[in-house]
């Protein structure tokens, strides 16, 4: 691969990430929002109350309930960057395929919502553990996810499932709706193809190929830094 | 501000409950819808003095909404809210015709101000 090559696949790495943290950090924004409106409305109720009525405590206490909710969302939201992040520390990691996309479909609801697309769990209860680079895995699911999303018209609907196949895994995203070409897919289905290479695996299945819509990643089990 | 009637637009349930809880408390007329294209049948039902309506939404989003609403109710007042600090936003939503344009996290009392100012500009006849 040559030099300007490896700068534009680092670059679109660095996207990625970018893209995910900016995402989740306009998440946590609304939760901040809404734990200070929901304090805001709390000290509001005590107010109103000081004059002449008693406390309303079953008002407040089911306020104090919402704010709780609001930290717990933060919390998950938090723990999903977390795992993210440490995603990049190491080339090879040896991981829980389940776990990870899991982490890739909550990361990328925002942009389903804000697609109007309803983007769907259907991993099977079989765990698969892989040694890969899990960095690159979420890319290659994101960029799958992310074409689906682009070309949503009718179904609104995607699905993201995997079968353990042989010596791997084959991880399959699914959208309602035919695969519509922009002056960016070209690039996204070739950045696919070198994410899946770089990890030793391959893409069974274009999004673009009959039947439309349909992303087919094959994952192996083992792949080795060395061979990066 | 009693007879105030606004109408609190965001795609965050909890946020647009909150606000318009807090709203109410003071005497104002609130409602709330947490999507764009909501607001606009709403606001052909029922009339208000004032929307206040999120620029990043899923579908219609603030910038649509004052679009819509300046083409079909000229007179009624829009307040945009972001919570991404967008000065091009803001510019846009200007351009627009919306009334003014307020930043997340919501200063209540700073919202109220604004929203008064934006139905006297109405009663005056204009921004």
């Amino acid at each position: 691969m040559s030099d300007s090559e490896s700068r534009r696949r680092l670059d679109e790495s660095i996207a990625f990430f970018g893209t995910i943290i900016a995402g989740q950090t306009h998440e946590i924004t609304n939760v901040l929002n809404i734990i200070s409106e929901l304090s805001g409305l709390q000290v509001d109720l005590l107010r109103a109350q000081e004059q002449d009525a008693p406390v309303d405590l079953p008002r407040l206490q089911e306020v104090t309930t919402r704010i709780q909710n609001q930290v717990h969302r933060g919390e998950t939201i938090i723990r999903n960057i977390n795992g993210f992040a440490h995603s990049a520390d190491l080339p090879v990691a040896v991981f829980d395929l389940r776990e990870v996309l899991e982490r890739v479909l909550f990361l990328a609801q925002r942009s389903a919502r804000l697609a109007q697309v309803e983007l769907v769990s259907d991993l099977p209860p079989e765990s698969i553990v892989l040694e890969s680079n899990p960095f690159c895995v979420q890319q290659a699911v994101f960029t799958c996810i992310d074409l689906a999303l682009r070309s949503a018209s009718d179904i609104r609907r995607v699905v993201v499932d995997y079968v353990v196949r042989g010596d791997g895994a084959e991880i399959r995203v699914t959208s309602g709706d035919p695969l519509t070409q922009d002056e960016n897919t070209e690039d996204r289905l070739e950045l696919l193809q070198f994410l899946l290479e770089s990890i030793g695996g391959s893409v069974v299945k274009r999004p673009g190929d009959e039947p439309a819509g349909v992303s087919v990643l094959r994952i192996p089990r083992h792949h080795s830094a060395e061979s990066e | 501000m009693s007879g105030l009637r606004v109408l609190f637009v965001d795609d965050e349930e909890e946020l647009v409950s909150a606000v318009v809880e807090r709203l109410q408390l003071r005497g104002i007329e609130a409602r709330g819808a947490t999507a764009g294209a909501d607001a606009l049948r709403i606001v052909e039902r029922e009339s208000f003095d004032v929307v206040v309506a999120d620029v990043k939404m899923p579908g219609l989003g603030g910038l649509e909404v004052v679009r819509h609403i300046k083409a079909l109710h000229p007179g009624l007042q829009v307040i945009l809210l972001s919570g991404h600090g967008s000065q091009t936003d803001a510019k846009e939503g200007r351009r627009l015709g919306a009334f003014d344009y307020v930043e997340k996290p919501i200063d209540i009392e700073i919202l109220i101000d604004i929203l008064r100012n934006a139905a006297a500009a109405t009663e005056q006849g204009g921004r």
